[in-house]
């Protein structure tokens, strides 16, 4: 099943093509409903059968074939004219326009082979498209259709535009043959190109923990297939296998899935470096199939309904069923079936009826991939009043019974306990919640604040702000000419006159104010206590005496004279001494101190 | 004598009385009409001295009382409009937060305080009203020149941390109010209608709904015509028609 080798020197051709093909959708997007395809009716034919390259436009009618490729083998084209179709859609009470122009461009195969037909261009709406790669199977019979089995089907078989839908290829080869069978190729031209339809994200098989296998598709990609059991048919036990590929439906009208092919049998290596050459090879192939693509009516369309399309269940728990009031609790809905279960709005808590007493916060969903989607709802039952959590209803519209449908969670019991302190809802606290406080009365506040933001508060708050800053610049530069103040020696200078300041206030006579101030330059000079107590200042006196040492010797005398002849004076006054003490701590009175000490 | 001086001593207290009594007069009207469950009139009356009123304070608590006269009359979403309004002159009273949070579960709109992280932060950073948030900026200036003079005059390690701390709350606080200024616009309008509000891209009910605006929603004005205003939803601009929504003063 395998036969990889010698897709490794095309892998980067592959590369380049799903590139384009993403560009060229990439591209249509970008023009809004604009959208073009392109593919072969069927990817393996028979020699002389019809064939036809079908290139759609969708969202224009104003498009054009460029010049058509020519390829030894094929006699491709002339264009044919093309099949126009406008309808004109009313949908949520808005008109819709949907157009679509297609070509059925004719390939004649002469020769047994395999082609590629190359790129060609196609203008759309004044811009240039265009083709991916195609490639064709020629043979002149395909034998061997009793030996394999291929179904292809859509599910669901009805649907409407907004709608996923999955094309579900079933395929398989007998199983008396199976340990010969080496090779074995898909050939579906609608792959990607599925004209009215996108193609959604869907999961692998690997994905969904399923055996799988790797299967060749349209000779140019690997995809996993899933391994189903053994089926019985045509008096033959058939090896099954099973593609999925999604889509979501987005204009009305048909959409054709065309006509798909299995080859299988034997390939025979010949060497390392030399392409693996075909033998024995058989084919079964699954007719075309045509989906009607419909459109939800406006006609009793329910207020309620949120764009949920499809056969849906729901399934409703919580993660607790015994709360405090005002706690929350988390409904959690599980929603499955064939339905846009990735697309629908979630219905909205807070516009439901039967909610009274329970606070909604809110959804989230947990779970959004095809065919499930999870969410939980945030509830908050507020008294103990609350038992039940209502059935939380859907409005959908079902497609097979062409009717607008409602499904409903199932309700669930809860239990709810009133907070401490708050008792019951015929208490007052609670009652007061159920009912709106009174009104304002008496006069208004004397001073009203400003009730409109100042338009001017940028220029005010940025002009104090920087005048502020450039102030303390200012003040910080003038101020650090003399020197650090944060700097340990000044600040032992302010302690000293704050310690000085608290002595002096404390001082009763005149005796206690010279010690105050004699402790004071006693600190300063390092010395003890009473060192300055009736020291002789003349050996640091005389004409080069420091001014402050002048004034320190007068101060000291003044001091001296209040202390021995009290009745003749009442000596400096405090604010004098502190005067003499600023003086002072800027003085080298260590520098005094010894002098006056050699001196002795 | 004695009777004119009695006469007019009267005459004085009765002027007096009057001077006291008038002021009072529109809200007693206004109140009495409430308490007698004559709630239109109650809406007039409150909607007149609306006009007069600068103040926010004031404003908060008459657009409180047109709230409760609102619910009252059973209009809950325009309930919930005032309340939002009053709570915007006054977001830290605790009764206009508590009718605005039954309002809203009257009407069915999710609670206004959800109490999750998100709503509790921007309770936290609505707690002061712009202009509040102007006069704590200039406190904080105040307080920062004090910290840096202290700074300049001692230069301690105590003042540099001080003037650091008060520049940060400056940055802090003036950018919470150029933040709020620059992204809450200030003509905004409530949708009241119960069944929401049609956004078109003309002021014409012959041209195609845009968008669909649910009850509760709150959008910017940017114009009004007669009947008709214009306003943008997150992006998006068209015409509402007027009696569909309420403005947030």
């Amino acid at each position: 099943m395998s036969d990889q080798k010698q897709f490794w020197t095309r892998y980067s051709l592959l590369a380049w093509m799903l590139f384009a093909s993403l560009g060229l959708a990439g591209s249509a997007r970008a023009q809004g409903e604009l959208r073009v395809t392109a593919g072969l009716s069927t990817g393996i034919a028979k020699l002389g059968e019809a064939i036809q390259i079908v290139v759609t436009i969708e969202g224009s009618l104003n498009g054009s074939i460029g010049e058509l490729p020519k390829v030894a083998g094929l006699v491709i084209g002339p264009a044919p004219n093309p099949q126009q179709r406008r309808q004109t859609l009313v949908s949520n009470g808005r008109i819709q326009e949907v157009v679509r122009t297609t070509w059925g461009i004719p390939v004649r195969p002469s020769v047994e082979g395999e082609y590629e037909i190359p790129p060609f261009r196609i203008e759309a709406a004044g811009t240039s498209y265009e083709t991916p790669v195609m490639r064709l199977q020629v043979r002149k019979d395909m034998q061997g259709a009793e030996l394999g089995m291929m179904n292809v089907e859509v599910t669901p078989s009805k649907i409407v535009v907004g709608q996923p839908f999955e094309v579900v290829v079933t395929f398989g080869w007998d199983q008396a043959i199976a340990n010969q069978i080496n090779y074995q190729d898909l050939s579906l031209p609608w792959w990607g190109q599925l004209p009215g339809a996108i193609d959604i994200e869907g999961s692998s098989a690997r994905a969904l923990g399923r055996d799988y296998a790797e299967s060749r598709l349209n000779n140019n990609m690997l995809v996993e297939v899933e391994r189903l059991a053994p089926t019985q048919g045509s008096g033959r036990t058939f090896e099954t296998f099973q593609l999925r590929r999604s889509f979501l439906a987005t204009t009305p009208g048909s959409v054709r899935i065309p006509t798909s092919h299995l080859a299988f049998g034997q390939r025979r290596n010949v060497g390392f470096f030399a392409p693996a050459t075909p033998a024995d090879l058989y084919y079964v192939a699954a007719e075309p199939l045509d989906l009607i693509v419909g459109t939800v009516p406006d006609e009793g369309r329910p207020a309620g309904f949120l764009d949920a399309v499809g056969s849906v269940s729901v399934r409703a728990e919580v993660d607790s069923r015994e709360v405090n009031a005002g706690d929350s609790i988390k409904l959690r809905l599980e929603w499955t079936g064939d339905g846009n279960l990735e697309f629908f709005t979630l219905p909205n808590l807070a516009h439901m009826e039967g909610l009274d007493g329970i606070n909604f916060y809110g959804a989230t969903d947990v779970v959004k991939e095809r065919g499930r989607r999870v969410s939980v709802f945030d509830l908050a039952p507020q008294s103990e009043l609350v038992t039940m959590l209502p059935a939380i209803p859907l409005v959908l519209y079902n497609p097979l019974t062409e009717s607008f449908e409602t499904i409903s969670s199932k309700e669930i019991s809860i239990r709810v306990h009133a907070l401490e302190g708050l008792g019951t809802l015929e208490d007052s606290a609670a009652a007061a919640l159920a009912d709106i406080r009174d009104i304002r009365t008496g006069e208004h506040p004397p001073e009203e604040s400003a009730r409109l933001p100042d338009p001017d508060f940028p220029w005010k708050s940025g002009g104090a702000t920087g005048s502020i800053l450039l102030v303390w610049l200012g003040l910080r530069r003038q101020v650090r000419k003399g020197g650090e103040p944060g700097a340990p020696l000044e600040r032992r200078r302010r302690a000293a006159r704050r310690a000085l300041g608290r002595s002096l206030k404390a001082a009763q006579t005149s005796q206690e104010r010279l010690h105050a101030f004699g402790a004071f330059l006693s600190a300063r000079s390092g010395e003890s206590d009473n060192a300055w107590i009736g020291r002789d200042l003349d050996p640091v006196l005389g004409d080069q005496a420091d001014d402050g040492v002048m004034r320190l010797a007068a101060t000291l005398d003044a001091l001296d004279l209040a202390v021995w002849a009290p009745d003749a004076t009442l000596g400096p006054s405090d604010g004098e001494l502190q005067d003499v003490a600023r003086m002072l701590v800027s003085s080298d009175l260590v520098q005094v101190a010894a002098t006056l000490r050699e001196a002795v | 004598m004695k009777a004119v001086l009695v006469c007019k001593g009267l005459s004085f207290a009765v002027l007096v009385g009057l001077f006291l009594v008038t002021p009072a007069l529109g809200q007693s009207a206004a109140e009495s009409a409430y308490r007698s469950g004559d709630y239109a009139s109650a809406k007039a009356h409150w909607e007149v001295e609306l006009l007069d009123l600068e103040g926010a304070e004031a404003r908060g608590a008459v657009l409180y009382n047109l709230g409760n006269s609102a619910f009252r009359d059973g209009l809950f979403l325009e309930a919930v409009a005032r309340y939002t309004a009053a709570i915007d002159h006054s977001p830290r009273s605790a009764d206009y937060w508590a009718n605005l949070e039954l309002a809203r579960s009257r009407a069915g709109l999710e609670a206004a305080d959800r109490g999750d992280l998100a709503a509790t932060a921007e309770r936290l950073y609505t707690l002061l009203r712009v202009p509040e948030l102007e006069t704590l900026t200039f406190a904080i200036l105040a307080l920062l020149a004090a910290s840096l003079l202290w700074e300049a005059l001692r230069g301690s390690r105590t003042s540099r941390a001080l003037a650091t701390l008060l520049f940060l709350s400056l940055i802090g606080v003036a950018g919470l109010r150029t933040w709020r200024v620059e992204t809450i616009p200030f003509n905004r309008v409530m949708v009241t209608f119960d069944g929401g509000a049609s956004l078109r891209s003309e002021p014409s009910l012959e041209l195609p709904v845009i968008l669909h605006l649910d009850p509760g929603a709150i959008v910017e004005r940017t114009d009004t015509l007669l009947g008709w205003m214009r306003v943008n939803s997150k992006g998006t601009s068209g015409w509402l028609e007027a009696p569909q929504v309420l403005e947030l003063d």
